[in-house]
């Protein structure tokens, strides 16, 4: 039979215990083997007040006292935990359990056991620790964390967050049902949707919209962690995001695609080399083609036509090399090689580090428009023009009918108001020098009318080189004329018309020749927005510009006081040059010499 | 006092000598000096701006003439500062309301006489210039 400190003994090595006691009256401390081995010591260690003191740091061993102090007083078991640094300077954690004899009288001695709960102690740290990342987490998120209780749907926990987007305090909605966060009309579909994925025990993400305590919904995102259970008790974890921002964002992303795709406007987007990623309905429309033939080629790939519009290409690609926005109207073709005028705005699109991502091409077909524009810029030149004939005209008829007319009405006054007959018969003369240059000037006129009628007249292909050469050759003993006409350069124009302008210019390149120099004429060409211009150079006499444009050009005007001057000839080169829809000017400076330069269309 | 001498100037030679004749008939003035070319009638008025007796007294004048017209020589007239006052006529065939306007523009423009040339024009020019010589 053991004892009972044998059985004491053997009861603590099985449950590894280490033993001690202290002696208060004699002040020795007295381990067992388990303690010296709790804490590292050699067999031989003899503990002491003093020695023992090392094992614990101040803290710890001010909680040591105290638990012995509150041994002593209540003579009762006490436990405490503490914590020691071992011989061999290991962290151990103790649990202890000190008593007195309750039935001593005086208290000599005091008996206790150490417990090493190290392992355990580190199993709750750790698990602490984890408690409180999560709590934080469970604080700090940005995300409404909701706890609800899967059998009866109570809320059991929220966090700030839920305070927040729900308007509700905690008293507001712990214990009450989740139904409390969703609008009316969601409830029942919510609850039956929970109720699925519970039973399923799937995670779900939701957009449903939460209905704050003010009554209004807002837009959340629901999202469920898995079931946990504590005490028997399923529990579900529920995320809630609140996505206004987002719902906001996509419905006008929504509504700006919708414009897109709707307008009837042409939408293309290209990626920075110009190479197309998106197009709209309007677009393959006009250009009759699919989206797969779009994309990934250069938007102008089906359309452009490259001969006529290289300049607007040219245009194009250098606002797209520059990276800079341009707008253009020009001429267009779709695949069924229809013309159709094309307004067009490049705009290329930076991102935020200032490269250019993209270029957006908005566009409308304004060949109706267009097509008006150019029939009303028609009429209005046909208009114009019109005006400033019947305004010549009606000049002519104001200035140089009127002046024969009225030397005859002035004849007549003269013979009316004279008796004698053969005075009378005198004054005929003058009449009938009246009455010829009256009709020589509407013979002029009715030139003029011819000319003007005939702007439909046919016009043929001349070859300038020739044709200048031939209407200069009479003119080679005279005039020094020299030309540096192109070759092959060929001009459309009506050819008696064009004969006259240049034998008048010739002509009058004589006739007002310097008579301090010998005449020279020099004839070159150059083309410019469209016209062939003839330049003829001479030295002759010159014309003040500034004092004699408004009629250099005129009917029976003239400038050099010449006896043969009859003011007529620059007026028909003018007419003529019109009927052929170019027209005449003429820089000078008088005792130097003019240029008469003639435009002619190229086409 | 009468208009002595009145210079006519256009380049119509028919139209001098019926003018001429006009105003010979109706007594408008004492001397007729015409000229057909305005140039050489400004010379002869500028070599004698300064000699009362050599400038005329009226100038008749035509628009629509060569090398300069009727408007080119009024503006280099205005600039001659001339020793008597002359009282300038113009005399046009021409009816273009921009001719009219534009005689409005010239101070030393009497009148604008469209013409034909009547006598009833001429005594009405003269009434004008009598009452101007009047008042001086």
């Amino acid at each position: 039979m053991m004892n009972k400190q044998e059985i004491y003994i053997k009861t603590a090595e099985t449950l590894n215990i280490g033993i001690w006691s202290a002696n208060l009256k004699t002040n020795t401390i007295s381990w067992d083997i388990k303690t010296r081995e709790i804490f590292e010591v050699t067999p031989d260690f003899i503990p002491d007040f003093k020695n023992t003191l090392a094992f614990l740091n101040r803290k710890n061993l001010i909680n040591f006292k105290a638990l012995i102090q509150k041994a002593i007083e209540n003579k009762i078991p006490i436990k405490g935990d503490f914590q020691i640094i071992t011989a061999q300077k290991n962290i151990k954690f103790l649990e202890c359990i000190c008593y007195i004899e309750p039935t001593a009288k005086e208290i000599n001695q005091i008996h206790g056991t150490f417990r090493d709960i190290t392992l355990e102690h580190e199993r709750i740290s750790a698990l602490e620790s984890a408690a409180e990342k999560y709590a934080s987490v469970f604080s700090s998120a940005n995300d409404a964390i909701v706890i609800i209780n899967t059998s009866t749907g109570y809320i059991t926990d929220c966090n700030n967050r839920t305070y927040e987007l729900s308007g509700y305090n905690d008293t507001e909605i712990i214990g009450f049902h989740n139904s409390l966060f969703f609008p009316e009309d969601k409830r029942k579909e919510i609850q039956l949707y929970l109720q699925n994925k519970i039973n399923l025990n799937t995670y779900f993400v939701k957009e449903t919209y939460l209905k704050n305590k003010n009554g209004t919904n807002i837009p959340v995102q629901v999202a469920s962690g898995k079931k946990f259970i504590i005490d028997n008790q399923s529990y579900l974890v529920c995320f809630l995001r609140n996505i206004s921002k987002r719902k906001e964002v996509e419905e006008n992303l929504a509504l700006l695609s919708l414009v897109a795709s709707e307008t009837t406007d042409i939408i293309i987007i290209t990626n920075a080399e110009g190479k197309a990623i998106w197009a709209n309905q309007a677009y393959m429309k006009l250009t009759c083609s699919t989206f797969e033939e779009i994309i990934g080629q250069q938007p102008n790939y089906l359309s452009i036509d490259p001969v006529s519009n290289l300049e607007t290409l040219d245009k194009i690609n250098q606002a797209i090399n520059e990276k800079q926005e341009i707008k253009l109207v020009f001429h267009n073709y779709n695949k069924r090689k229809e013309k159709y005028w094309l307004e067009l705005n490049i705009t290329p699109v930076f991102d935020t580090d200032g490269n250019c991502s993209k270029f957006i091409g908005i566009g409308r077909d304004v060949t109706a428009a267009k097509e008006k524009e150019i029939e009303l810029k028609n009429i209005l030149e046909v208009t114009s023009q019109q005006n400033s004939k019947l305004l010549n005209f009606a000049h002519i008829v104001s200035h140089n009918i009127r002046s024969h007319t009225s030397n005859l009405q002035m004849v007549l006054d003269v013979i009316e108001n004279t008796d004698d007959l053969n005075e009378k018969l005198s004054f005929i003369d003058m009449f009938k020098e009246g009455t010829e240059k009256l009709s020589e000037t509407i013979e002029n006129l009715n030139e003029v009318i011819t000319i003007q009628k005939n702007i439909n007249i046919k016009k043929t292909t001349i070859h300038l080189k020739t044709e200048i050469e031939k209407i200069a050759f009479p003119f080679k003993n005279e005039i020094a004329i020299t030309h540096s006409i192109p070759d092959n350069l060929t001009l459309n124009v009506i050819p008696a018309y064009f004969e006259n302008i240049i034998h008048n210019l010739l002509s009058n390149a004589l006739k007002y020749k310097s008579p301090e120099r010998n005449a020279q004429l020099e004839i070159s060409h150059e083309t410019h927005k469209g016209f062939h211009i003839i330049n003829l150079k001479d030295n002759g006499l010159g014309i003040n510009i500034a004092k004699n444009k408004h009629k250099l050009f005129g009917m029976y005007k003239t400038f050099h006081g010449n006896e043969d001057a009859k003011g007529i000839d620059l007026f028909i080169v003018k007419n003529q040059i019109e009927a052929m829809k170019g027209k005449i000017e003429v820089e000078s400076q008088e005792g130097l010499g003019s240029t008469f330069k003639l435009y002619f269309h190229e086409k | 006092m009468k208009n002595k001498v009145t210079y006519i100037i256009d380049d119509d030679k028919l139209s001098i000598k019926l003018m001429s004749m006009l105003i010979a008939k109706n007594n408008f003035c004492e001397e007729i000096i015409s000229f057909h070319n305005p140039q050489t009638a400004l010379d002869e008025l500028k070599s004698h701006a300064n000699n009362p007796l050599k400038l005329p007294d009226v100038i008749l004048l035509d628009l629509n003439m060569p090398v300069i017209d009727g408007w080119q020589f009024l503006d280099e007239f205005s600039l001659v500062p001339f020793a008597k006052e002359i009282l300038i006529f113009i005399v046009s065939s021409s009816i273009d309301p921009c001719d009219l306007e534009m005689a409005k523009n010239y101070p030393i423009v009497k009148n604008y006489i469209i013409k034909p040339l009547t006598s009833e024009k001429l005594k009405q020019a003269s009434f004008l210039i009598e009452n101007k010589i009047l008042r001086q």
